[in-house]
């Protein structure tokens, strides 16, 4: 189970984030804004390198669902300000997926760590060859490294977009990161769920 | 209710991450969990965490409560 510890972290980042937003959009008070936001991201960051020192999967996900939910929230309040633009309608959209993609990932996890019994069995539903359906080492590619690759390349694609600030790029170079670590440590869960030894490449 | 406005969320908010600073950040969070919960970000941890840890959290959420009501929490 998560530290509540971790999630006050994540709860005072997000309500710093959006504090500092709010003063850089509306009062003009960049300075104070920017310190703000900047220690929102900080924070942020520190929580993600918690989460992933204690090798915690379902934070690492929670925590990309409330950043991504809030991102959501402020994109749709966006919206009913200052109508339906095309550019925030496909933010929304892609927020969305990803979203959904969490949600995928976090339910996969649980599955996985609570019923391990009921995951070999659905591995048999799963085809026993092909790039869509396993990774290199056999274990199913299912909806959790789907969730990871997806948000890891809208995560790449944000990052390129030109506008966002040093302290933002860095936060979502750890969200990045943290995702591909969730990824190897996921598949080294499957592996044991499976009675595979955890060097030994499967090919089926 | 008494609706706190941008301004004094924002010094606040600069008080906590001064005593962050000076290495107390017991009562950084104490001080950040007395700036009302914006309605959006309560949102987003419902989402991520449930409502039972966003109620017991200890975080203002004053105008949380006065736009959803109490309930919204078990929703």
């Amino acid at each position: 189970m998560v530290k509540n510890g971790l999630i006050d972290k994540i709860f005072d980042s997000v309500a710093n984030i959006d504090i500092g937003r709010q003063n850089l959009a509306t009062s003009g008070k960049t300075e104070a804004g920017l310190s703000i936001l900047t220690d929102g991201l900080q924070n942020a960051i520190s929580a993600y390198q918690e989460a992933r020192t204690n090798c915690n999967l379902e934070l690492i996900w929670r925590a990309e669902a409330a950043y991504l939910a809030h991102e959501k929230e402020i994109c749709e309040e966006t919206i009913r300000e200052k109508g339906k633009d095309m550019a925030n309608l496909l933010i929304l959209s892609g927020l969305s997926n990803m979203l959904v993609k969490s949600n995928d990932a976090l339910r996969s996890l649980n599955t996985l760590e609570t019923n391990p019994q009921d995951y070999v069995k659905a591995e048999t539903t799963h085809p026993t060859t092909g790039t869509p359906y396993r990774v290199r080492s056999g274990v199913p590619k299912d909806a959790f490294h789907n969730a990871c690759n997806y948000n890891i390349k809208c995560l790449q694609h944000s990052l390129a977009t030109p506008g966002i600030n040093q302290p933002e790029k860095e936060l979502m170079k750890h969200r990045i990161e943290n995702l591909q670590y969730a990824k190897i440590e996921y598949e080294k869960l499957q592996k044991k769920a499976l009675g595979l030894p955890e060097t030994t490449i499967k090919r089926r | 209710m008494y609706a706190m406005t941008l301004d004094e969320k924002t010094n606040i908010a600069l008080r906590s991450i001064e005593l962050k600073k000076a290495g107390k950040k017991d009562e950084a969070m104490a001080l950040s969990k007395t700036i009302p919960v914006s309605l959006s970000v309560a949102k987003a941890m419902k989402m991520a965490f449930g409502g039972d840890y966003v109620k017991n959290s200890g975080f203002n959420l004053s105008e949380v409560e006065a736009v959803y009501g109490k309930e919204w929490f078990d929703r």
